[in-house]
């Protein structure tokens, strides 16, 4: 049986095969983090403090003597996760958003005059900014975040919903009689998911590194909770003992934001519309 | 004469800016009787394709009336003319781009069925969606493929098994053949007269192709610029075209016999644009024949012949050349 | 007094690799243009006729792996017999635009959009006939004048965007027309215009040929156009030639099936031989075959009312059943 043609594409492309693997492993290990750490996260061993990459701590340990691998480990669940919630909320919210917008066309100029306002700030001041009135914890972060970049998914959203409405099928259902709702559900949602499906990707890898950085400005996660970016906050004073500290959550961040990138870019090359046959 | 099935009045639809709009369609009027087909005919500009969708309120017009058995369309709730639409339907011209490339033939005249609630039930909708598809040519298992399996003539069969799976009286067919090889043209044409006379169906047909439009029509109006030129039978119209620009359009169509001599001189100049149409008559500034008269006021539309209409102040010309 | 024709075309074909499978476009394809005349080149989708054009004028797109073989002999203006096919790159972009002129069916697609009319037909000039600047535009307006195209002088700083369909054509033949080509190949000019547009732009390419006296390969699907302004006539089914004559036999006696089945389904056809609208029109029954997987015989025998046994044996050969008549059908025998 053939796979799916835009799966054998994506195998194509050694770029994108690449950056699936590496994602796919980041997420087999912190799945399966208990099985991959041999110490606790949470381990303090003082003795043990700041010690280089070895055997038994395959990178090292941080100023508490806890074990940086297994922290990477656990630390990619809390990661991940504030990512994939991120991603997932501002991917459903702003779908909403833009395809009311661009289908209705009354609703259009008040929606986007909401939208164009919450994008004038910076995205890192915006989050600040919530997290600071809502308080730090996991979930502010993630809602901050959201709030952050469904008005980016909503921009998108409404431009292909703008094209898609006007394409002639959609006018062939209007002329059968199919209700609106009906219309938005089964014939312009599952058109606008290839700029929807890219905008998951690029959101999943600007959250990475956007947790990143508010925990790292303190206005992030709480710092008992092991994420990559508390990592970097918590041990950045101790960089220059051993760089382990710093370097091994840092280069976590970046493996983990750029495979998401490239692919997210493989992803949308291949889900442009296609060159037509030039040639009959 | 009975009430037409289908009545436009002072038809009018403007695009864009209101001081120099669009003027797609300026004051059409016709009726097409129950089991008639009208053929609309037009080059670029001619608002042809907009008269089809106004007709059926895809585009909403800009003033003047559609009436369906006397009622006017434009007065129906949104609930009533949804249930209304499957009375009236249209077959498009782009046989590649009217069917939803993510849903599967089944799907898709599934939905037609259930929209208005015809054959209840999977299985009795599923039966249906296999009649239709015999109906018009193509196979039951046609029904489990996507719209790119098909070829363009196929795809033009699905559409037309589409409107009809909603048992519509009245469709309008806007170029269905334009995208189609000649050698399936005739296929779809075939099948069209076909449907026609089983179901008692009313047609407007949209085309710009007069050999086609001679042959499946029962009467053409024939427009230029948002305008009517002329109204006849089909028989009286290609045999007697007392309008200068009907007489033109079917000079410049190349009959496919090198034996007939074609001594015809092509009107000179382009269409002007619907933005700013010639004042009087649109189309004296390409007519062989205007004069000064032309540009002053619009020709009514006046019938000279029973169920003949033209509007051309110089009509007087062509009816003695066409007694002589 | 025989001229040589001014174009000999000869088991031309092309095969493009793609990912399922090789596809074959256009396959031992035969025709030859007289100076002076036109050869219409006659067939639907998937007949061919277009990627023929683009070969002979070398251009497939490099990644298309194109596969092309077989002969194009063009005679030039200064008595040489080139083979268009084998012509390195420098060569033919001497005669591309030149000698050997084409225009295409989107008039909008094929001219810049960024330069003005003038500009472009200027370059044209400036590249083949080295011309100076003021000379080119010069010589560019005479070519706006030539195609009849109103108030040239203004028209020659306008933009395409600016024209109407049909003045955009006129300035593609200008713009054809601007070095004297010997050859021009229109591929399918008129499909996309109005009617009454058509008839202008048919009689300006007649008349411009009866003055420069440059020969025309005229590709459509169009019969009543090939009726009117071809000579010649190849028709092409399924990337192959199966019938060459000249137009008034072709539309008289129809050889081939699928030329008869063609002019036999038009619905102008009855009318036109003041006969009554039959009920049924004649129809080719099914549709062309995919080229990735081609009828064992003859391309057409699915599709043929006339088809024997024989048909599914073997490719009927292109033979010769008459004075310049040409049929691919094992129906009929060889002169």
């Amino acid at each position: 049986m053939q796979l799916p043609r835009i799966v054998r594409q994506l195998l194509h492309r050694r770029i994108v095969m690449v950056s699936a693997v590496v994602l796919l492993a980041i997420v087999v290990l912190a799945l399966g983090a208990p099985w991959f750490a041999s110490f606790d996260p949470n381990d303090t061993a003082v003795l043990d403090r700041l010690k280089s990459p070895s055997a038994a701590h395959l990178m090292g340990t941080d100023e508490l003597g806890r074990d940086l691998y297994a922290r990477i480990v656990y630390g990619a669940r809390y990661s991940l996760a504030i990512a994939a919630l991120t991603a997932l909320g501002s991917v459903v919210a702003g779908t909403i958003l833009g395809l009311v917008a661009g289908f209705f066309r009354r609703l259009d100029t008040p929606l986007m005059r909401v939208v164009d306002a919450m994008m004038s700030f910076p995205d890192i001041l915006l989050a600040i900014a919530l997290v600071a009135i809502l308080g730090p914890s996991l979930l502010n972060v993630v809602l901050a975040l959201v709030l952050v970049y469904t008005p980016r998914v909503a921009r998108v959203v409404r431009a292909s919903t703008l094209v898609v409405r006007e394409l002639l099928f959609v006018e062939a259902v209007r002329a059968l009689g199919v209700r609106t709702s009906r219309i938005l559900w089964r014939h312009i949602l599952p058109n606008l998911m290839s700029p929807i499906l890219v905008q998951v990707s690029f959101i999943f890898a600007y959250a990475i590194l956007a947790e990143a950085g508010l925990s790292f400005l303190g206005v992030g996660v709480p710092p008992e909770i092991p994420t990559w970016g508390t990592m970097v906050a918590g041990s950045q004073q101790y960089a220059s003992q051993a760089i382990g500290v710093v370097l091994f959550p840092g280069l976590a961040i970046i493996v983990t934001a750029l495979s998401l990138q490239l692919l997210g870019d493989g992803v949308r090359d291949l889900l442009d519309p296609k060159l037509k046959k030039t040639l009959t | 004469m009975s009430t037409p099935l289908i009545e436009v009045r002072h038809l009018k639809k403007y695009f864009g800016s209101t001081t120099r709009p669009v003027r797609a369609v300026d004051d059409v009027s016709f009726a097409i009787q129950p089991g008639e087909t009208l053929g609309l005919v037009g080059e670029s500009g001619s608002g042809k394709s907009t008269i089809g969708r106004t007709v059926l309120r895809l585009i909403e017009r800009t003033e003047g009336q559609v009436l369906y058995r006397g009622d006017d369309l434009a007065g129906l709730s949104d609930e009533r003319m949804r249930k209304m639409r499957s009375k009236l339907q249209i077959i498009f011209q782009d046989p590649y781009a009217s069917l939803n490339p993510k849903m599967r033939i089944s799907a898709i005249l599934d939905e037609a069925l259930a929209t208005h609630g015809l054959h209840p039930g999977r299985a009795a909708r599923a039966k249906r969606i296999a009649e239709l598809l015999e109906t018009v040519g193509l196979r039951a298992e046609h029904a489990s493929r996507f719209p790119h399996e098909f070829s363009g003539g196929q795809r033009q069969r699905i559409g037309v098994a589409r409107a009809l799976a909603v048992e519509p009286e009245f469709i309008v067919a806007d170029e269905p053949l334009s995208a189609l090889d000649v050698s399936i043209q005739s296929q779809v044409i075939n099948l069209l007269a076909d449907l026609r006379e089983r179901l008692s169906l009313t047609m407007l047909f949209i085309s710009h192709d007069l050999d086609v439009v001679e042959y499946l029509c029962d009467r053409v109006v024939v427009l230029y610029l948002g305008k009517v030129m002329e109204v006849a039978s089909t028989t009286e119209l290609f045999a007697r075209p007392l309008h200068p620009y009907t007489q033109a359009l079917l000079a410049a169509s190349p009959k496919p016999d090198p034996l007939i001599a074609t001594a015809h001189v092509p009107l000179k100049g382009d269409i002007p644009s619907p933005i700013a149409p010639p004042s009087g008559c649109v189309f004296r500034t390409r007519c062989p024949h205007a004069i000064e008269a032309c540009a002053q006021a619009v020709p009514t539309l006046d019938e000279v012949a029973a169920g003949h209409q033209v509007a051309c102040i110089r009509q007087e010309l062509f009816m003695m050349e066409a007694a002589a | 007094m025989s001229e040589l024709p001014r174009l000999v075309v000869q088991g031309l074909s092309t095969s493009f690799p793609t990912e399922d499978g090789l596809v074959r476009s256009v396959a031992d394809v035969s025709f030859s243009i007289a100076p002076g005349k036109t050869t219409a080149l006659v067939g639907e989708s998937g007949s061919g006729k277009s990627v023929t054009s683009l070969t002979l004028m070398r251009l497939l797109p490099k990644t298309a792996n194109a596969q092309v073989s077989g002969k194009a002999e063009f005679g030039t203006r200064d008595g040489r017999r080139v083979d268009l096919l084998q012509l390195p790159d420098d060569s033919i972009r001497q005669l591309r635009g030149n000698e050997l002129a084409m225009i295409f069916q989107e008039p909008m697609t094929s001219l810049n959009p960024v330069f003005t009319v003038g500009e472009q037909i200027a370059e044209s000039v400036r590249l083949h006939k080295k011309l100076d600047r003021t000379a080119a535009l010069a010589h560019a307006k005479r070519m706006l004048d030539l195609v009849e195209i109103p108030a040239a002088a203004q028209r020659l700083h306008e933009y395409p965007h600016q024209l109407s369909g049909g003045m955009r054509q006129r300035v593609m033949i200008a713009l054809a027309m601007a070095c004297d080509p010997t050859l021009l190949i229109a591929d399918e000019p008129t499909t996309a215009l109005d009617v009454t547009i058509q008839a202008q732009i048919l009689v300006l390419m007649r008349r411009l040929q009866a003055e420069t006296g440059m020969s025309i390969l005229f590709i459509t699907h169009n019969l009543g156009v090939v009726a009117h302004h071809a000579d010649d006539v190849a028709v092409m089914y399924a990337g192959r030639v199966v019938e060459r004559a000249a137009v008034r036999p072709l539309f008289a006696t129809p050889q081939h099936p699928y030329t008869q089945g063609l002019l036999a389904c038009l619905p102008g056809k009855a009318h036109a031989a003041g006969l009554p609208r039959p009920k049924r029109l004649f129809a080719i029954r099914g549709q062309v075959s995919s080229p990735l997987a081609p009828p064992p015989g003859c391309a057409f025998e699915p599709r043929c009312d006339q088809a024997v046994a024989a048909c599914t044996q073997a490719m009927p050969p292109l033979i010769t059943i008459a004075d310049a008549r040409q049929a691919r059908c094992v129906l009929r025998s060889a002169a």
